[in-house]
């Protein structure tokens, strides 16, 4: 697995961001970039990725004396691989997890106030605290493949009995060309 | 006098998910000489007014008209056939042209000249398509006398010298001087298209390649294009008088002369650029190694609208696609998917199991070839893996004319039913296990067949069953296309 993501600071704090795979931290820390490349197996039937963002308070939004953000603490998700799949890119993030907000009750006013969508959400720009979580059913390929496939209307239909049956005459032929020999 | 010279028909078992090709080309070209046609898709007919657009009722009927299959008249089918004739008798036209695409037609041609002859005595039947070659199928017509002229290649000018009386004249045509395809007499709303309507594109006629198992260069002839730039004023022309943005190219492949497919995909892409609907387009494209593609190429088939590219992958062993001389290797696929990847383009996998060099070693090289596609499946690059039937040799094929230096043995009544001198293990039945173990893998992949796969796996297990049917009563004798497997 491999996770990039751009991050800002403000006030020269860069944001602090927690990741973890089915609850195990393999990241934690605060930096001006994030790349993290993990390998391991997941025994378990589902693979649960979360990337937190904390600790962020009203000191990482530095606003001017006109109320412009000068600068924001976020961080944007660029790229999540999963055994080659580029969850981003394909767009799969968007179906196998969503980005829900810790905002406090003021917070939440605010945003509705304001006509903010307060979450859950899959906007991949995390700038409030929260954690983005992502499910992913083992195996992985698999899963996602099932995500992926696309059938017209005309290629609807259950065909699975068809091979079985195709197979198991396949054996009784077998079976009956060795007695005619 | 009759209003209507002619009156082309489009025939069941037929796709019911875009307007067929040809009619519309036959009517531009006829109207072009100065006669009036008509067209009539008589599949859209059955689905639409017989089925009600019911579309499990219209599969169980089409079938009906599938040449392996027991015929059942159901009453609907039998409601068809009376519209039919109600229809050719409103219509009245001098000529009835039947479409015979593929075998798929023959149980309707049949039916339809039956019913004409009896019907509308004084009108002449027209029947062309590459269908007529399938078994012999043009001479059994004649035979019964069931049509006055056979088109065998393409109709574009035959169809206009029997209209003018004139003797055929059987020089190819020059793509370049086609006139647009007229889709008018479509009801293009009634087609079951997947979010949005498709029209039809040829671009070229034939192959750059000679791949030993394909019969399209012995069909089509030497290979016929047009520029890049007349196939995109095409498409535009279409999009303005139909209001359809989406395009199949019924090519063998669109990439056949690079200089022209680059000109193409500029052309749509500078088109593109400036249109609140795109156009977008699929089709069969070949597999280069990519030391041969311009730089550039695949970013301009994004812009050019491209969804999606049919390619003939075949196998996974670099000796098998040797054998069916490809040109291309497995490392030359996986760099061409590489790059699909990097610009959001699409493919659909058409792979051949079942050859003659392929052995148990061979074999699994692509079963592991088709796991390693799963990554490209899950990231949406390949959106379907279409295995057809096991290889089946026809006559018009390199592999059937050199059948005895290769060491195939053929059956002349089967053509899924050859062997190999060297490999008593390669037969129809250890092909067709093999064949169904890759099915096993591509539902565990969970790779969606296609509509024809479908179709396929139903025509397989008609073929099983009747072939364990012989075995169980060596007595039975069935007289149809493929059913006559013969013990081994």
């Amino acid at each position: 697995m491999e996770i990039t993501a751009t991050v800002t600071q403000a006030n020269n704090d860069w944001p602090h961001v927690i990741v973890c795979i089915n609850e195990t931290e393999i990241y934690n820390d605060k930096q001006d970039r994030i790349h993290i490349k993990y390998s391991g197996s997941v025994d378990d039937p589902y693979l649960n990725l979360t990337v937190e963002l904390l600790n962020k308070t009203t000191n990482h939004t530095v606003v001017d004396s006109n109320g412009n953000i000068l600068e924001n603490q976020h961080v944007l998700l660029e790229s999540i691989i999963v055994n080659g799949v580029d969850l981003v890119r394909t767009r799969l993030i968007h179906r196998v997890g969503d980005y829900r907000m810790h905002l406090d009750e003021i917070k939440k006013q605010h945003f509705k106030n304001l006509g903010i969508d307060i979450g859950p959400t899959t906007s991949l720009s995390m700038y409030e605290n929260g954690v983005w979580k992502i499910q992913l059913q083992q195996p992985v390929l698999s899963y996602l493949s099932a995500l992926q496939a696309k059938i017209e209307p005309w290629e609807q239909g259950n065909w699975q009995y068809l091979s079985e049956e195709i197979y198991k005459t396949i054996e009784i032929c077998k079976q009956l060309e060795g007695r005619r020999l | 006098m009759s209003a209507t010279d002619i009156l082309i028909c489009s025939l069941p078992a037929g796709i019911i998910n875009r307007p067929p090709a040809a009619p519309a080309l036959l009517k531009a070209c006829v109207e072009q000489a100065g006669f009036s046609c008509r067209t009539q898709d008589l599949s859209l007919d059955l689905y639409v007014n017989h089925c009600n657009k019911n579309f499990e009722l219209y599969q169980k009927i089409n079938r009906v008209f599938e040449p392996t299959t027991q015929f059942n008249m159901f009453p609907e089918l039998s409601e068809w056939l009376d519209q039919c004739i109600k229809t050719f008798k409103l219509i009245s036209p001098r000529f009835i042209g039947l479409s015979v695409f593929s075998a798929h037609q023959h149980r309707a041609t049949v039916m339809l000249a039956e019913v004409i002859r009896q019907h509308l005595p004084n009108t002449k039947i027209i029947v062309g398509g590459y269908g007529l070659y399938q078994d012999l199928f043009a001479e059994k017509l004649k035979q019964q006398n069931l049509a006055d002229y056979y088109i065998f290649d393409e109709g574009e000018n035959k169809l206009v010298n029997i209209l003018q009386g004139q003797p055929i004249d059987d020089t190819p045509v020059d793509l370049q001087d086609l006139p647009v395809p007229n889709f008018d007499n479509y009801q293009l709303d009634n087609y079951l298209w997947h979010n949005e309507p498709v029209l039809t594109i040829t671009g070229s006629k034939g192959c750059v390649r000679s791949c030993t198992f394909c019969n399209v260069p012995g069909k089509f002839g030497r290979y016929r294009r047009r520029t890049g730039s007349h196939i995109a004023q095409e498409i535009i022309e279409l999009q303005h008088r139909y209001g359809v943005n989406k395009f199949e190219f019924t090519d063998s492949l669109v990439n056949g002369s690079q200089r022209d497919f680059i000109e193409l995909i500029e052309c749509l892409s500078a088109h593109n650029k400036n249109q609140p609907n795109p156009v977008t387009w699929y089709g069969q494209y070949i597999c280069r190694p990519q030391s041969q593609v311009k730089p550039g190429t695949h970013q301009l088939l994004k812009e050019s609208g491209c969804i999606n590219l049919i390619i003939g992958a075949e196998s996974g062993s670099d000796d098998i696609l040797a054998a069916m001389n490809k040109k291309q290797t497995v490392k030359d696929i996986m760099a061409e998917l590489n790059q699909f990847e990097l610009h959001g383009l699409q493919a659909q996998l058409l792979m051949l199991c079942g050859f003659y060099n392929e052995t148990e070693k061979r074999f699994l090289e692509t079963l592991k070839f088709i796991a390693g596609l799963q990554r490209y499946i899950a990231a949406g690059v390949v959106t379907k893996i279409c295995m057809g039937f096991p290889l089946m040799i026809e006559q018009d094929e390199y592999l059937h004319q050199h059948a005895d230096e290769l060491g195939i043995v053929i059956d002349p009544n089967n053509i899924s039913n050859w062997k190999v001198r060297d490999d008593p293990q390669n037969t129809w039945l250890e092909r067709l296990r093999r064949r169904m173990i890759v099915q096993a893998v591509l539902d565990r992949m969970n790779m969606p067949l296609n509509g024809n796969s479908i179709l396929e796996l139903h025509t397989m297990l008609d073929q099983i069953k009747s072939y364990e049917q012989q075995l169980r009563s060596p007595d039975t004798k069935i007289n149809t296309r493929v059913n006559n497997i013969q013990p081994h």
